[in-house]
């Protein structure tokens, strides 16, 4: 009897040893006060082994990269047996590395994704993505996020594969010493827009740098003419990729011609075909031109300017379609790659970046996140004022040249044909819709 | 004496490791290039077999034959302006009296061993339109009226290129040139200038004769490297501005991985192949042709 006694307890004692090591140390702590700014979370029944979560970061921005540093830092102060290593990826590597990693089984655990048939789509497709609903129904996710950001990334799909982190927006950064020696506001009209161009030049100082040698940034600027001369039915079809639409439509041309009108008038930099996206950013930074027609991803980088930078919207073409702000969209998606072999960590991770904690650290670092506070924090500066202004007087806008990689590399190209005048926009957006229909109907 | 069995099976075990990593790294990734030219596949998923669709697209795509155009012109080049430098420089470095020639070699030769990412970074700087080296001398000698945005001229941003990839590629040829050079005995120079030859009769009858090998040696590997051409296209222009510097290793890669058309990417890697072969027998020929007016 006392033998069998004696067993049992030894056998109570194990059992309740291996049950405390199956626990976190946080579950089976004495509760103690949290700091009140800095709460750390239990990691609900996750190893406490070492881990390292690798991070796939898309862009060219750096200061946008040290803002998630800071999210991840928090992060593995929360859980210090988590290491996350950043990659940083640039734009067209990124669509070629990311597809051919995931297929070899060798893609990270958590990375930014390009939007819809760039690599979130085909990715989500080929089963490679984690199907994010439920889970974000469960952890209440979606409680506070503003789902039109993540319906528009999501689309063509049939759940939630990618959370964007923030709205981008597209529009003119400008230097407020220029306009405020030259006696400049900010424009309501294209006229007024192109008066201030011309009194900038006619000061000697370059108006606009645009880094178009990298396709892409001078794209952005014929966008922003397009968004605001073509209805928004016919952008949403185009980028849906509706074979009943076209590329020769007279709004585009329209817009092109402008922009070549800018650049002949020396309104844009008479070099931009050999500046690059940095060198154009840099040129701005530094006083070389007084503006710049970019995207918000920049913002962090514009900060580092000796001057103050703020933004204004590029004034429409048209006046008599209702204003959708050119290209404001959401942002890269946050995907969970399904094959990772941490993904539960990869799912605690992306319920920190989504949490109100990193909502609040991502939006006083100037991010405009896609979130609906309580009480909205103080933000960074006037220049993130500036954009959450703009965005609120609109809904979100559609990045034409982000749809398909084959059409986009067209576009991109074709436009820099058009401002070097080796092709006219009519021959260029011929060609574009050769290719759509070929791509969409074939 | 017949040879043994063992005799006969000995060549074959002295080149089988070779023999295997070519089999590895060569014969078999090609095998499978030409299979994955044949399917159609996104890098996503699955794999679908479309036959020589892939082939018959090729005909007709603009791109693929404006980047050929592209590669051939930039090989019709590449075969005199680097090779013609590479001679000039080196009778310069071993036909002429001169103190320093052995630190002038190393320095011509220097371009070859620096990585190709660092010489377009340098080349990035040369031809950069706000500070760059090349439109800083044209204001400075009062040429300002040339400067220009180089690699962003349609018309200019290919010549451009080619500029920065002969000053990797004339050293190579150079060095070849002057061990050629050196080989000649000077006797034939002491002979000829007895008889009144003057320098371009010495190098129409003695240089060029003695180096023909070593030349067509050299215009063949510049031929090959001319159409492989790719990393300094990348880093500097990446095919632009619009299409002006497209060539088809970089259509390849854009076509594979920026497109997600794996296939189609394949199939015009293995033209190219095909055309890299071509040129090679073609240039192998003349080289026998050559070689046999040279001894007749």
């Amino acid at each position: 009897m006392r033998r069998k006694f004696v067993i049992g307890m030894i056998l109570f004692s194990l059992s309740l040893l291996v049950l405390s090591g199956c626990s976190t140390p946080e579950a089976t702590a004495e509760p103690t006060e949290a700091p009140p700014e800095a709460p750390i979370e239990e990691s609900g029944g996750l190893s406490d082994e070492p881990v390292t979560l690798t991070f796939w970061w898309e862009g060219a921005a750096v200061g946008n990269l040290e803002v998630f540093q800071k999210s991840f830092d928090r992060f593995m102060e929360m859980h210090p047996n988590v290491t996350i290593e950043t990659v940083a990826i640039p734009f067209e590597d990124m669509l070629r590395t990311f597809p051919l990693a995931l297929d070899a089984g060798t893609g990270p655990d958590i990375s930014m994704s390009l939007p819809l048939e760039s690599t979130t789509y085909p990715a989500a497709q080929a089963g490679h993505l984690l199907e994010l609903t439920a889970i974000g129904e469960e952890r209440g996710w979606w409680d506070k996020y503003d789902m039109k950001a993540i319906e528009f990334d999501n689309r063509a799909l049939d759940g939630i594969y990618g959370v964007p982190y923030e709205w981008t927006a597209v529009g003119v950064f400008y230097n407020t010493e220029v306009f405020s020696d030259l006696g400049l506001e900010p424009p309501d009209t294209l006229e007024e827009f192109e008066a201030i161009m011309e009194t900038i030049k006619q000061a000697g100082i370059t108006p606009v740098s645009v880094g178009g040698k990298d396709g892409w940034p001078l794209v952005h600027v014929w966008q922003q003419l397009v968004f605001t001369n073509v209805e928004y039915d016919t952008l949403r079809a185009l980028e849906d990729r509706d074979p009943t639409q076209s590329y020769e439509n007279e709004g585009l041309i329209e817009a092109a011609n402008k922009v070549v009108e800018w650049f002949e008038a020396g309104y844009l930099d008479p070099n931009l075909l050999s500046t690059g996206f940095t060198d154009a950013n840099d040129l701005f930074i530094n006083g070389g031109t007084a503006m710049n027609i970019g995207g918000t991803w920049v913002q962090q980088d514009f900060r580092n300017a000796p001057f103050e930078v703020r933004f204004f919207p590029v004034p429409p073409m048209r006046t008599d379609i209702p204003l959708h702000l050119g290209g404001f969209n959401p942002a890269n998606d946050i995907v969970i790659v399904k094959e990772s072999p941490n993904v539960d960590w990869a799912i605690e991770l992306m319920d920190f970046l989504l949490s109100e904690e990193n909502m609040t650290l991502w939006w006083e670092n100037g991010f405009l996140v896609p979130y609906t506070f309580d009480e909205i924090p103080p933000g960074k500066d006037q220049l993130q004022a500036d954009l959450y202004t703009t965005m609120q007087a609109n809904g979100p806008g559609h990045f034409i040249t982000v749809a398909a990689p084959e059409t986009n590399q067209l576009i991109w190209a074709n436009m820099q044909e058009i401002v070097a005048q080796t092709k006219s926009p009519e021959e260029a957006f011929a060609e574009v819709q050769e290719l759509y229909i070929s791509e969409v109907s074939p | 004496m017949p040879k043994t069995k063992s005799q006969s099976f000995k060549p074959f075990l002295f080149i089988a490791p070779a023999l295997f990593f070519y089999l590895a790294f060569f014969i078999w990734p090609y095998i499978q290039l030409i299979w994955l030219s044949l399917l159609e596949w996104n890098g996503f998923g699955d794999r679908v077999f479309i036959g020589f669709e892939n082939y018959v697209d090729l005909l007709d795509d603009r791109q693929f034959w404006l980047s050929f155009q592209h590669n051939l012109s930039w090989s019709m080049a590449a075969i005199i302006i680097p090779v013609a430098l590479g001679l000039f420089l080196a009778l310069l470095l071993s036909r002429t009296p001169m103190h320093g020639k052995v630190f002038f070699r190393a320095v011509y030769f220097m371009p070859q061993v620096i990585s190709s990412i660092s010489v377009a970074v340098v080349w990035g700087w040369v031809y950069n339109p706000t500070f760059g080296l090349l439109n800083q001398s044209l204001e400075f000698l009062g040429l300002g009226f040339l400067a220009r945005g180089w690699l962003g001229d349609q018309t200019f941003a290919l010549p451009a290129l080619f500029v920065a990839w002969s000053w990797i590629h004339y050293g190579f040829t150079m060095v070849i040139f002057i061990a050629a050079l050196e080989g000649i005995d000077e006797v034939y120079f002491e002979v000829a200038k007895i008889d009144g030859a003057g320098w371009w009769q010495q190098l129409r009858y003695i240089v060029i004769p003695f180096i023909r090998g070593p030349m067509t040696t050299i215009v063949l590997v510049t031929a090959i490297s001319s159409f492989q051409v790719f990393d300094l296209i990348f880093a500097l222009t990446n095919g632009g501005p619009g299409r002006a510097t497209i060539v088809l290793p970089l259509y390849m890669l854009t076509s594979a991985f920026t497109f997600h058309k794996i296939g189609y990417g394949a199939a015009i890697a293995v033209v190219l192949s095909m055309v890299i072969l071509v040129f090679s027998l073609v240039l192998l020929r003349v080289r026998g042709s050559l070689k046999e007016s040279s001894v007749a």
